[in-house]
């Protein structure tokens, strides 16, 4: 598919609309409290962002190294293939990037309880682990379904310090759970801040979460330079969308194929899917409008992902702009095309990707051979496998492993 | 003025086929509107209660559609005005914002209430419901500015619904503190009555709200009694004695 070039962008507008999609659609308790989060938001001073950068360097390990993936490329049989490891960071994944930012902000703000959600686990761990490092309380809504699934980061929670609370309403996964979180958030805004973990929810969140991630994008950016090198095509998975976010956006004006990887669970055209942008119409869920799995009356449908991280019936309300306008693409793998691609980079590279990732890995396996061997991908390896042991213990067959 | 009595439900719970004869026990017991509420898979704004309310009348099969042809059959027949009361979502299903307006015109409410709507959003929603005469209810928190009320008062046209407590929808054990202060800031900034509600259980938190309000909506205790009903009779009896005894409260 060919995408519409784009020269300059300016999103959202003041009321935080990407075209069509975002503002904010919440409880009137809680707006006073979102003016609050945008007037401090937009008038941060440069030791703010000194303070953000100090820790991603020391603390979170950043930059993350732009790896040149050379077996696979050259098995692939097509582009050259770039891996942008979030995986190395502490707590290994993207998802800390946006945590350090928020949790300063909360400082700053003079908050002094913390809220999260979590699907995989990996934005309830990020949460708790800044909420040790500042010693704020921390409590952490998860899907019952998830706290099974993702077990090992339910421990990791509470040896950081959180309260990790299991949702049993809905389907118990993380769409659930953000409504639990927000829930205590109109209940608790006084002196609660909600660090919501993705490119979602009500205006500055959309915005906000994406500048704490761009610094992604901007990496591979200096990173393909120094090689003079530049990208063809930029691949990340996307669940509500922030890893994808945060690599796609410095790349937005440039001559760059940004494409996101959906999780079509057992497939788009089965009910259990995970496809809001492929399958979705236009809704409002936690807060904006974006694309959502929902029924004709207007129900939100029930999302399927072997992921966790990507099991989410909507995505962020720029990334259903950037659709709308042409500016990038969405395609969506499989749970099992998904497994494939954990053994294929594991064995090629020696790097057990999250199991959100490999639905980029597996794309790019896709991708790569149509391209040429000029050309350059960088994915967005946004996490590590250890989160996803059991599953992969469970699900990945002894047959493809010998 | 009269205080006005402003009880919820949730359409289809406890059973799809009580919907009509709670309507109409809660127009006999003397509601002056009656909140319908429409179910939805996420309602962000509501405690347990509500919660499971809702999820038992999506699984019974109830949808705004139905609810709406449901009212226009039996409309005639009830006293009060009706208020539809859903999240966003399911209202922008139906038709988008000019089809909602024009259903929920020919079911024949008297206004719509959207608790995930703000203010800030809701400028096109009102006018399109405006445009079929049907009233747009906005809602006020113990956290609403100064600066928000006097945003609120010129897009209020028939009542506002302050919400009594900074958090979700759920019977408490008496009614919120410190609701004097709140009370008359809106009072003093609103030219249309107010009614409140969240968390209003008994007569009595009723009658000390009414003092200081326009009236009271009642939701989750009302859906309660419906959980404990026996059968149907047992439910209608049960609702209309308890709209009847919140009635007498507010007006004594
Ligand atoms: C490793 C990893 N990648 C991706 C995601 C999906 O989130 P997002 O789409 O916001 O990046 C998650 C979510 O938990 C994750 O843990």
């Amino acid at each position: 598919m060919k995408q519409t070039p784009v020269q300059t962008y300016q999103q959202p507008d003041s009321h935080g609309h990407f075209g069509r999609f975002g503002g904010q659609y919440v409880p009137e308790t809680l707006m006073p409290a979102l003016y609050e989060l945008i007037e401090v938001y937009q008038n941060l001073d440069e030791s703010f962002w000194r303070e953000y950068r100090a820790y991603l360097k020391d603390y979170v390990g950043r930059p993350t190294p732009l790896y040149e993936a050379k077996r696979w490329s050259r098995e692939a049989g097509g582009a050259r293939i770039f891996l942008k490891r979030e995986d190395l960071n502490h707590t290994g994944a993207h998802k800390i990037n946006n945590t350090v930012g928020q949790i300063l902000l909360a400082r700053r703000m003079g908050k002094t309880r913390i809220i999260a959600e979590t699907g995989a686990g990996q934005h309830g761990v990020a949460t708790a682990t800044v909420c040790a490092l500042f010693n704020m309380p921390c409590v952490v809504y998860m899907g019952a379904e998830d706290v099974e699934r993702q077990s090992l980061n339910v421990y990791r929670m509470r040896l950081l310090g959180a309260e990790v609370r299991p949702v049993t309403s809905g389907s118990q996964t993380l769409k659930d759970a953000t409504n639990e979180a927000i829930r205590d958030w109109v209940t608790n805004v006084e002196d609660s801040f909600y660090i919501i973990g993705s490119v979602v929810g009500p205006h500055p969140y959309p915005a906000m979460v994406r500048d704490f991630q761009k610094v992604i994008g901007e990496e591979c950016l200096d990173q393909l330079a120094e090689r003079e090198l530049k990208a063809d095509a930029v691949v990340a998975c996307v669940g509500g969308g922030s890893n994808a976010m945060g690599i796609f956006y410095p790349f937005i004006t440039k001559d760059t194929r940004l494409i996101g990887v959906e999780a079509a669970g057992c497939g788009v055209d089965t009910k259990e899917h995970a496809a809001s942008i492929s399958k979705g119409k236009p809704g409002v869920l936690h807060g904006a409008m974006s694309m959502l799995l929902q029924d004709n009356d207007g129900q939100v449908s029930l999302a399927h992902s072997i992921s966790a991280g990507l099991d989410y019936p909507g995505i962020g309300p720029e990334h259903a702009h950037l659709n709308d306008v042409g500016r990038t693409e969405f395609v969506a793998v499989s749970d099992a095309e998904a497994l494939e691609g954990v053994v294929r980079v594991s064995r090629l590279e020696g790097i057990i990707p999250a199991l959100e990732s490999a639905h980029a890995v597996a794309y790019v396996d896709r991708l790569a051979p149509t391209m040429r061997p000029d050309q350059v991908i960088v994915l967005n390896m946004s996490g590590r496998g250890d989160k996803d042991m059991n599953t992969y213990e469970k699900h990945i067959d002894a047959g493809a492993l010998s | 003025m009269k205080k006005l009595l402003v009880p919820y439900l949730t359409a289809g719970f406890p059973q799809r086929d009580w919907f009509e004869p709670i309507v109409r026990a809660m127009d006999e017991g003397g509601a002056d509107y009656i909140e319908i509420g429409v179910p939805f898979s996420d309602p962000i704004a509501d405690g347990p209660t509500i919660q499971n309310a809702s999820q038992v009348a999506l699984d019974n099969g109830t949808s705004a559609r139905w609810i709406l042809s449901e009212i226009k059959r039996f409309r005639a027949d009830i006293k009060a005005e009706l208020i539809f009361f859903s999240y966003f979502n399911p209202i922008l299903a139906l038709d988008g914002l000019a089809g909602a307006a024009k259903h929920l015109k020919e079911a024949g409410f008297h206004g719509v209430l959207v608790p995930d709507l703000s203010l800030e959003q809701a400028q096109e929603f009102a006018g399109a419901m405006a445009a079929e005469g049907v009233h747009y209810i906005p809602l006020i928190a113990p956290t609403t500015t100064e600066d928000r009320l006097k945003k609120i008062a010129p897009v209020t046209t028939s009542f506002a619904y302050g919400v009594s407590v900074t958090g979700v929808t759920g019977a408490r054990q008496g009614v919120a503190q410190g609701l004097d202060a709140y009370l008359e800031r809106v009072r003093s900034l609103l030219q249309r009555p107010f009614v409140v509600g969240f968390g209003i259980s008994t007569p009595e938190d009723a009658r000390a709200i009414a003092r200081q309000a326009d009236g009271v909506v009642v939701g989750s205790a009302l859906i309660r009694l419906m959980e404990q009903a026996e059968n149907l009779d047992d439910c209608v009896n049960r609702v209309k004695t308890f709209i009847s005894e919140l009635r007498t409260a507010i007006d004594s």
